[in-house]
């Protein structure tokens, strides 16, 4: 239980620390990362909600709010990957993806705290995000944009897009047999998602900083 | 088949062991592999480019030998006729001495023949083949001093090496343009042509003319300075030299090429 709250916690500083780097650099993030920006604060929110309805609410509405947030991340997260690869299969990619989670979303709501319902809603984001990352990696190797991959930001969102949620697939995955088979009580298995979400965080940070630090270079040079 | 709980940890730490390596393998493999697409990319780059270079090569050569051709038939079959025409003018002449008409006419036949010779030394640098370079400059800077419109000047220091025949021609081509320029267009008064061997041949062209306005772009075939300079730099690229230009308006202009050996 102490390694699930550090974690969570740790995670929770994570995506302040993002946030807060965007706030302190707004002025030199483009539209495109100012939605990296966007998903730290949807993050933030998603924690303060979280820890607010852990002390003042015995832990009420926590599912509620993790499926509202995921709803949110997953479309600001997509909403980028649309900005940076604007091919037709991107976008139809988006429309679907987005009207799938929507509808998963709005289901829960009417069919609270259905595990099967939960975990495919889980999928659906997790695969859409996975492929997101993938068309990208695509793009790169069909326009190669960059001598060097490692300095360009996005290149980082993805690969930390694609490793995350390959975590959280996994541990989705097996959220169902462990809940309904094993009565397991997942508290070891979430952790793993906070660590994922850890690196998560830690992996956006350095491609915000590093878009930041494009930015100025190209600044000062002009 | 029943599992207890360790078991399933197991079996759920190596799928996400599978599954984070085959994340990271996508990762690795795009990098690598848009490495290898960005090498090919450059090296298909740099064959177009000698491709570009062997055609350029080729065009020139074959201007070359065009101007070649020309100038032998200029010199050897309407130069011929126009000396034979003035031999037979001349036979004449003594039955004809009072007519102003004829002396008139043969002053123009000797012009023209002149003006023949001209071209064709133009066209085809005999002394270029026979004497080289810097004899061939010294000649044309003398050549074009006499003709009284501007003071051509001519030095050259260091230690001469020697450069093919199919360089000198370019070289040639280079100064002669630049020359071509000075005196049609910069209205200078004094043209100086310098000639420095060193580790590279640098070569300096200066007028005192009236200058021109360098453009923004770099790329000499997009300024309004005609197809001249960007023909120069056309030759300094297949010689892999460079080209810097300093000009200034009525404060005239300094060509400087720089070509290694």
């Amino acid at each position: 239980m102490i390694f699930l709250k550090s974690t969570h916690y740790i995670q929770a500083f994570c995506s302040f620390f993002l946030f807060i780097i965007f706030l302190g650099n707004y002025r030199n993030i483009n539209q495109k990362f100012k939605l990296v920006g966007a998903a730290a604060f949807v993050s933030v929110m998603g924690n303060i909600f979280q820890i607010t309805s852990t002390f003042f609410f015995h832990s009420a509405y926590m599912n509620q709010i993790g499926e509202a947030y995921q709803l949110f991340f997953a479309f600001i997260i997509s909403l980028f990957f649309l900005q940076i690869n604007r091919s037709k299969f991107s976008q139809l990619l988006f429309y679907l993806f987005n009207l799938s989670c929507f509808v998963c979303w709005v289901l829960l709501l009417v069919y609270l705290n259905d595990n099967n319902l939960f975990s495919i809603y889980s999928v659906i984001t997790y695969v859409g995000l996975i492929l997101f990352a993938i068309l990208y990696f695509t793009y790169l190797l069909k326009y190669l944009p960059a001598e060097n991959l490692l300095r360009i930001p996005e290149f980082w969102v993805a690969a930390a897009v694609l490793f995350n949620f390959s975590g959280y697939l996994i541990v989705t995955l097996t959220y169902g047999y462990l809940v309904e088979v094993l009565k397991e009580n997942m508290i070891l298995y979430w952790s793993f998602y906070n660590v994922f979400s850890i690196i998560f965080f830690s992996v956006l940070s350095y491609a915000l900083l590093l878009h930041i630090k494009t930015v100025k270079i190209a600044l000062h040079e002009h | 088949m029943n599992i207890n709980n360790n078991e399933f940890f197991v079996i759920f730490l190596i799928g996400l062991a599978i599954v984070l390596l085959l994340s990271f393998t996508i990762i690795v493999f795009v990098i690598a592999y848009q490495k290898r697409m960005l090498n090919e990319k450059l090296k298909r780059e740099k064959l177009e480019v000698v491709y570009q270079q062997k055609m350029l090569e080729a065009t020139l050569i074959s201007q070359e030998n065009e101007r070649g051709r020309i100038a032998a038939d200029l010199h050897d079959s309407v130069g011929a006729m126009l000396s034979t025409i003035r031999l037979s003018l001349h036979a004449a002449e003594g039955q004809l001495k009072e007519n102003n008409l004829f002396a008139s006419s043969k002053q123009m036949l000797d012009e023209t023949i002149e003006t023949i010779r001209r071209i064709s030394r133009d066209l085809l640098p005999i002394n270029l083949e026979k004497f080289g370079l810097s004899f061939t400059l010294q000649e044309m800077a003398e050549r074009v001093t006499l003709s009284g419109k501007v003071k051509v000047s001519f030095t050259e220091v260091g230690n001469k090496k020697e450069i093919k025949k199919e360089k000198e021609v370019q070289l040639f081509r280079i100064i002669q343009e630049l020359m071509n320029n000075a005196l049609k267009h910069s209205g200078a008064s004094e043209v100086i042509v310098n000639m420095n061997w060193s580790d590279s041949l640098n070569i300096k062209v200066k007028d005192n003319g009236k200058g021109f306005e360098l453009p923004v772009s770099t790329e000499l075939h997009t300024m309004e300075t005609g197809v001249g300079l960007h023909s120069i730099n056309l030759r300094i690229k297949l010689l892999n030299g460079t080209f810097h230009i300093h000009t200034e308006k009525e404060k005239g202009s300094e060509f400087l090429i720089t070509i290694p050996l």
